[in-house]
């Protein structure tokens, strides 16, 4: 009775992840009835989708970080392309450099994060504006190194045999990047659930200045949320130009979007203080699931972003309304 | 802040005294400031652009970021942030260059449809943000998303061309002034009415203090979706316009509109969070940003690195803001 009663708490405190996963399998479950090819029909097919979301996901965790501390990492895009770019260009395809490239790629990555931090903490830039600029500073950078000072990018975009090896093969059946994926899943979940970190950022993230009277250096910690988000981005960049075969300008501008798209579905609030990584896992096999729907409905790849942007709002008002948390 | 004068009226000593010390705030001059060293260096540099086709051909290239910009600072203003402008401006620039033919009648009626896509737009994103209580910047995200979608069911790739008698009606000169540069001159007009109307003081107040607002009798809501049907009409005005100034169409012509309309508008002095800033300065924000990227490709470097620069004007501006800011209230606390 009282473990019943537990349950209930738990998927009521969390109703909003449970929502997110429940109406993931329903969706797969439809998707399998109506085309008994594909879903859970065909494990290739599950596999697939798993591995889409792992993409999803592995370019979720550091804004994951970010919302719960009540801010928004809008350098996500450039930060991850630029981590995959600097490592093609360092390494021109070869895998022995990557001992130094990749220390030094996720080194600049955390220098990103660290001007961020100051920027937000120090300067009082919103965190909007800071990282959108920083955005803008990265995309520039980037360009201008790849396409007018150093050379173009079709000699360089080639990852390392590794790089490719860790985005494309698999350990048995099960991809090398769905594996690296739950590792970064569980370390984010102990940070986040099991260290006093990870109950700072929480704290920052619902008030800063009940935080601050509490003891909680608001600064230290938002600063560290920036590095980890951009060291989490870079990782990320590396993983998808393994995944991808290439790196490319604009390659993360699309993940702008659908990373605040999962963590939102996962059940954080855009104004911070709540969500968890175990929510942003949910909302990327959520979307991952709704990408693989457009082709068995027949539909136009333009309907992805149709229903992305519906999928949103819809996990939005169900969190916002009464009849979700009392926590917008 | 804005009303204390227009409320009282008749105007004591001590209201009249508040105005002019408004006035003279130097933070509020930065814009202008950027704006006129800027200039000054695209001529210290080029003098042969000191003519007056300058004034055409920065009108022309600067309009649709000037009509992001505009629609962008009133969202900023009433304290939201719209990033759908991107997926309207993409929406009526593929059907703006797809679906015009060459008749006056055929471009006025698209006009009139596609100006009222994007009041719907807005009206869509206000009733979400103001009723239903979504955050801004997740709203209109996802309206972005659904819209950017329409745009590519309308176009999949970039094509079409502009209507012979838009393009006319926009490159003419009846008055012997370019009409972009006239069309700006009319939106400063239309600004200062509106800033002093009624509405234009409403604004500036659910932007600074949302509940008092309410409390004094304001409706926030209805001010709140203005200002997005605003955004959305301005949004849809520069998706056409843009159809002229690039003679085509393209499904994702408004995405580079989305940040960089929101950094503009943030280098003239808007806060983000409502409330402060004017739209000239925005406006000069967004000439500012233009000037940047014809000053790094007079100085011969790669303008790959124009980001680069516009990104620290953004938070040079911003933290100046800040400081600003910081020191007015620092003052009204003295007093």
């Amino acid at each position: 009775m009282s473990a019943l009663t537990g349950f209930g708490k738990t998927v009521r405190r969390n109703r909003n992840i449970v929502l997110a996963y429940v109406a993931m399998l329903v969706l797969l479950t439809a998707v399998s009835i109506y085309r008994p090819g594909f879903g859970w029909g065909d494990p290739l097919h599950l596999r697939a989708l798993v591995l889409q979301a792992a993409v999803i996901g592995l370019a979720s965790m550091g804004q994951t970080l970010v919302i719960i501390s009540g801010g928004a990492d809008l350098s996500l895009p450039w930060t991850l392309t630029g981590a995959a770019i600097m490592m093609t260009m360092l390494t021109q395809g070869r895998n022995e450099p990557l001992v130094w490239a990749v220390p030094l790629v996720l080194a600049g990555c955390m220098l990103v994060g660290l001007l961020n931090g100051i920027g937000v903490t120090v300067l009082g830039v919103a965190p909007m504006i800071m990282t959108l600029a920083m955005n803008y500073i990265l995309l520039g950078l980037i360009a201008g190194i790849a396409m007018g000072g150093v050379g173009t990018m079709g000699r360089y975009g080639q990852p390392p045999k590794l790089v490719l090896a860790a985005g494309t093969e698999n350990l048995g059946e099960v991809p090398y990047l769905i594996l690296i994926w739950i590792a970064l899943a569980v370390f984010l979940t102990i940070l986040l659930g099991r260290t006093g970190f990870g109950r700072r950022i929480f704290a920052v993230g619902t008030s800063q200045s009940v935080s601050q009277y509490s003891g909680v250096n608001v600064r230290t910690t938002l600063i560290w949320v920036y590095v980890l988000s951009a060291l989490l981005n870079g990782v990320a960049g590396i993983l998808l130009a393994g995944k991808f075969g290439r790196a490319y300008l604009g390659m993360g501008d699309p993940y702008l979007f659908i990373s605040v798209a999962a963590v939102i579905i996962g059940g954080a609030s855009i104004f911070g203080g709540s969500g968890s990584y175990v929510g942003t896992i949910g909302g990327s096999l959520l979307l991952a699931v709704l990408l693989s729907l457009l082709p068995v409905l027949n539909m136009p790849r333009p309907f992805q972003l149709i229903i992305y942007g519906l999928v949103v709002l819809l996990a939005v008002l169900f969190s916002t309304s009464r009849f979700g948390s009392s926590k917008t | 802040m804005v009303s204390s004068a227009e409320t009282v009226g008749t105007g004591t000593a001590r209201t009249r005294r508040y105005k002019v010390r408004r006035a003279i705030n130097i933070y509020d001059l930065v814009p202008l400031l950027l704006f006129v060293v800027l200039l000054s260096l695209i001529f210290i540099i080029k003098p042969r652009l000191l003519n007056p086709q300058f004034i055409e051909v920065k009108s022309n290239a600067g309009l649709t970021m000037i009509l992001a910009t505009v629609g962008q600072s009133l969202v900023l203003l009433s304290g939201g942030i719209d990033l759908s402008i991107g997926g309207v401006i993409s929406l009526s620039n593929s059907l703006a260059a797809t679906q015009m033919q060459d008749t006056t009648q055929s471009v006025v009626l698209w006009v009139a449809i596609i100006l009222a896509i994007g009041l719907l737009a807005g009206l869509v994103n206000g009733f979400v943000v103001a009723v239903l209580r979504v955050a801004p910047f997740i709203a209109t995200l996802a309206s972005w998303s659904i819209l950017n979608g329409l745009a590519l069911l309308v176009l999949d790739d970039p094509g079409g061309r502009a209507a012979k008698p838009l393009r006319s009606f926009i490159r003419g000169d009846p008055l012997n002034i370019p009409n972009s540069f006239l069309f700006i001159l009319i939106l400063v007009g239309v600004w200062l009415i509106f800033k002093r109307s009624k509405w234009g003081t409403r604004l500036y107040a659910v932007g600074s203090e949302e509940t008092r607002s309410q409390l004094n009798g304001v409706s926030v809501v209805r001010v709140k979706i203005m200002a997005y049907m605003l955004s959305g009409f301005f949004a849809a005005l520069a998706g056409i316009y843009r159809t002229v100034e690039v003679s085509k169409g393209s499904p994702i012509a408004g995405e580079p509109f989305i940040l960089t309309s929101v950094a503009a508008a943030l280098v003239g002095g808007i806060a983000l969070g409502g409330g402060r800033g004017d739209l000239i300065n925005a406006m000069l924000g967004g000439f500012i940003m233009l000037f940047i990227f014809d000053l790094i490709t007079f100085a011969g470097v790669s303008s790959f690195y124009t980001p680069m620069v516009q990104g620290l004007f953004l938070i040079g501006a911003v933290s100046l803001n800040i400081v600003g800011h910081r020191a007015r209230i620092r003052k009204a606390l003295e007093q």
